[in-house]
């Protein structure tokens, strides 16, 4: 069971989600200023900022590859080349734009917010502000650059220096917060890990009591009630066998022999996606007698059993069950077990349609039948049977 | 086969941890927008032509930020989609009333405050929503806020492209919000393939773990027949015949193993572990109804437990199981020394994963006592 990120996978996480945000929030505002832009052109066919649109594409381009590839140099070349490229956005919009210092000195903010948030995968705070202040060193540059070469007022901007300084308090308050967790964390898959065993351990006791119940205390009680006397070879042989068997060193062996479902059935289709949900899903019995059904019932088969596995997985609250096949002369037997927290049938939710419809509906429509054995605390067996008589299944 | 709990993909469901420790972060955002929509109000002055409306506009976002604050406590019950729902229409009712303090006279909508505000209130409330629900927010509120900036400009009658409003009334929202889902998505993302990951490492362990837990089983057992059992039967075996003393004894020794037995199968995995803990403990479980509770909800009680009795001021601890109507209620008191100040925030990320595994939480720490109360669904 898994209840969060192991300690050593948090900082890299947080830093890969850091940037993945910062890219995200300067890709909207490229979206923004290249609408802004594109509308403006739309709008007023007396000025020409259609050219700026390549160069919010180049600029969008390399917020792509910077995202992409995530290193120190696709962090510079986005840099780099978008000086030049906030530049030529700026300029062309101060010399079009009648005054551009108002309204649409949003398109400003866009650019700077956009070059401001070129994040890399810095995973501490400093490099991370450090790469913040070079992106809106940058945007600044260039747009002051295009002000002073077009003769625009300069004013400070608001709203993109709290975009970029909102951002980065997000990665700082983040970045303390998964360092508070690490001494937890430790400790809390050590208790998970500790329940694992646990119920490991539960279980083959359980196993293991079975075993001295049905040999050494059942011969007990067979000598407690004999008369005095010779042991008849029998007895001997019995006491012997047992003998062997509790010293020896198979008696608590538990690895039935897995079987192999036939590969690429609705069966070993159903077993592999309840596996992928993360059920551990051990198959054994006659796994050849399959082929014995026709399609129709193998598939309402594997339904089923899909189903039983889910159910296991959303509600029993364990994370292993047991298929196992086996075969009778005009019938085939599948048996679900879990050993999770049970129920009553007769109790379950209207709404939970999953054993009534998938499993028992789907089976009586092929001619099977199903029983289900389940008590609260005691784990749940679903059998389902079908037959292998063609003429019924289909 | 019962309390369908279907996982939803949120940063604090799937990352229970981050629980106890992301209302800082939290009230950080919330900070940073209280801090930023008063300096915008501020500046904004002038243009205001009915304090009233800003007043009441400021309160609105006081309001979203003090709901925020307060349901995000790892103690509450996980923040829905009814919180987000709300936080979201108190922005939307601060940009609302907002833009009527200034009706008529705010020409240059990108001073607009209310955007960001909200943008920011949709990253606070990140952690605690999927994706998918921040997104659909998102695109909600922005569409009304590109609405709301169209019928600015007609009041105001601005030359400003209306084109170009809209977009600078909704790139905040869009742009924060989705920067938000972006950060959740990826680190849900993450633990998703941490879990793959650990479940594979798991199923390609289980097999060699559990034969040495066999092993370990085994040489307990023998452990027990080798006292008696054995012994026994090689003594009748040897002998070749059974004598009347071999049936008394016989008897004896199948009474011991059952005790034995029965008294395995009436204790449950809490009794187990703290038996072996070596601590005074006491547990009450008549109806054994510990051994009910889920593997996850197992766990986290085990990792509380597990800092407690590594405490050595931590002594009389109690767990009591008993049933409550339909569901089980768990009380654990243990006496703590006061003079321990670390235990407190130690324990803290712990509530918050209980708060999630478990469908109740009530804890109470007095200097000397900490009493937790749980309850989870009866099986």
């Amino acid at each position: 069971m898994a209840l969060g990120l192991p300690a050593h996978l948090r900082t890299t996480t947080f830093g890969t989600a850091y940037v993945r945000a910062a890219h995200t929030i300067a890709a909207v505002c490229l979206a923004a200023a290249i609408v802004v832009v594109a509308t403006r052109q739309a709008s007023d066919d007396g000025i020409v900022i259609w050219p700026a649109l390549f160069a919010l594409a180049a600029l969008a381009a390399l917020l792509w590859n910077a995202d992409r590839y995530g290193t120190v140099a696709a962090g510079v070349l986005y840099l780099l080349a978008g000086l030049p490229l906030v530049y030529a956005v700026a300029w062309f919009a101060m010399t079009w734009i009648p005054g551009i210092h108002a309204g649409d000195a949003f398109l400003l903010t866009m650019l700077r917010v956009a070059l401001g948030l070129v994040a890399v995968p810095a995973f501490h705070l400093v490099p991370a502000l450090l790469w913040c202040v070079a992106g809106l060193l940058a945007a600044e540059a260039a747009i002051t650059l295009a002000a002073l070469q077009t003769g625009m007022p300069l004013a400070f901007d608001w709203t993109g220096f709290t975009l970029v300084a909102a951002v980065v308090a997000l990665f700082a308050t983040m970045n303390r917060l998964h360092l508070a967790l690490i001494p937890a964390e430790p400790r809390l898959h050590r208790a998970a890990d500790q329940e694992s065993l646990a119920a490991s351990r539960t279980d083959l006791e359980a196993r293991a009591a079975a075993v001295l119940h049905d040999t050494v205390l059942g011969r007990l009680a067979s000598i407690a009630a004999s008369r005095p006397g010779p042991l008849s070879p029998a007895e001997g042989r019995g006491m012997r066998r047992e003998l062997d068997a509790l010293v020896g060193d198979d008696w608590l062996d538990d690895t039935e022999p897995q079987a192999v479902l036939p590969t690429g059935g609705p069966l070993a289709r159903a077993v592999e996606d309840a596996r992928e949900l993360g059920l551990e899903v051990g198959v054994s019995g006659d796994v050849a007698a399959l082929a014995s059904l026709a399609s129709a019932a193998a598939t309402a088969l594997a339904q089923a059993v899909g189903q039983c596995l889910v159910n296991v997985e959303r509600h029993a609250g364990v994370h292993r069950a047991d298929v196992v096949v086996s075969a009778a002369p005009d019938a085939l037997s599948v048996l679900v077990v879990d050993a999770g927290r049970g129920f009553r049938e007769s109790e379950v939710a209207p709404d939970r349609l999953g054993l009534r419809h998938s499993v028992r509906r789907r089976i009586e429509a092929v001619g099977g039948s199903v029983r289900v054995w389940s008590a609260p605390g005691r784990g749940t067996s679903v059998a389902i049977r079908v037959p292998t008589d063609q003429t019924v299944s289909t | 086969m019962n309390a369908p709990t279907r996982p939803i993909g949120t940063l604090q469901r799937l990352e229970p941890l981050t629980g106890a420790v992301i209302r800082p972060f939290t009230l950080t955002v919330c900070a940073v927008v209280l801090v930023y929509v008063l300096l915008r109000i501020l500046l904004m002055a002038p243009e205001v032509r009915s304090p009233l409306s800003v007043v009441a506009a400021a309160l609105a976002i006081v309001a979203a930020t003090a709901l925020l604050a307060w349901r995000a406590s790892p103690l509450r019950s996980p923040i829905g989609p009814g919180v987000h729902a709300a936080v979201l229409a108190l922005g939307l009712l601060a940009m609302v009333l907002a833009a009527a303090s200034s009706w008529g006279a705010n020409s240059v909508l990108r001073d607009d405050w209310a955007p960001v505000a909200i943008g920011l209130l949709s990253v606070a409330i990140s952690p605690y929503r999927p994706p998918r629900e921040l997104v659909a927010g998102a695109i909600v509120v922005a569409v009304f806020a590109g609405f709301l900036a169209l019928l600015q400009a007609e009041a105001t009658g601005t030359a400003v492209t209306r084109g170009v409003l809209v977009v600078i009334a909704a790139t905040p929202i869009l742009a924060l919000s989705l920067g938000g889902a972006a950060f959740v998505g990826s680190v849900t993302a993450a633990v998703a393939r941490a879990r793959t990951d650990a479940r594979r490492l798991e199923r390609e362990h289980a097999a060699q773990r559990r034969a040495e837990l066999a092993e370990a089983v085994r040489h307990e057992r023998l452990r027990i027949l080798a006292r008696e059992v054995i012994p026994f039967y090689e003594e009748v075996l040897s002998r070749g015949e059974l004598i009347d003393a071999d049936r008394d004894r016989a008897r004896g020794i199948a009474d011991g193993i059952r005790g034995v037995m029965v008294a395995e199968v009436g204790r449950t995995w809490l009794d187990v572990m703290l038996a072996e803990s070596g601590r005074s403990a006491v547990v009450r479980d008549p109806g054994r109804l510990a051994g009910a509770m889920s593997t996850e909800q197992r766990a986290a009680l085990r990792a509380v437990l597990l800092v407690l009795l590594d405490r050595s001021g931590a002594d009389a601890l109690s767990v009591e199981v008993v049933p409550a109507g339909a569901s089980v209620a768990v009380e654990l008191r243990c006496t703590v020394d006061p003079a321990d100040t670390a235990l407190r925030p130690e324990l803290t990320p712990f509530f918050a994963v209980l708060r999630f595994v478990f469908a109740d939480l009530d804890v109470s720490f007095t200097p000397s006592l900490l009493t937790l109360r749980l309850r989870y669904d009866r099986p």
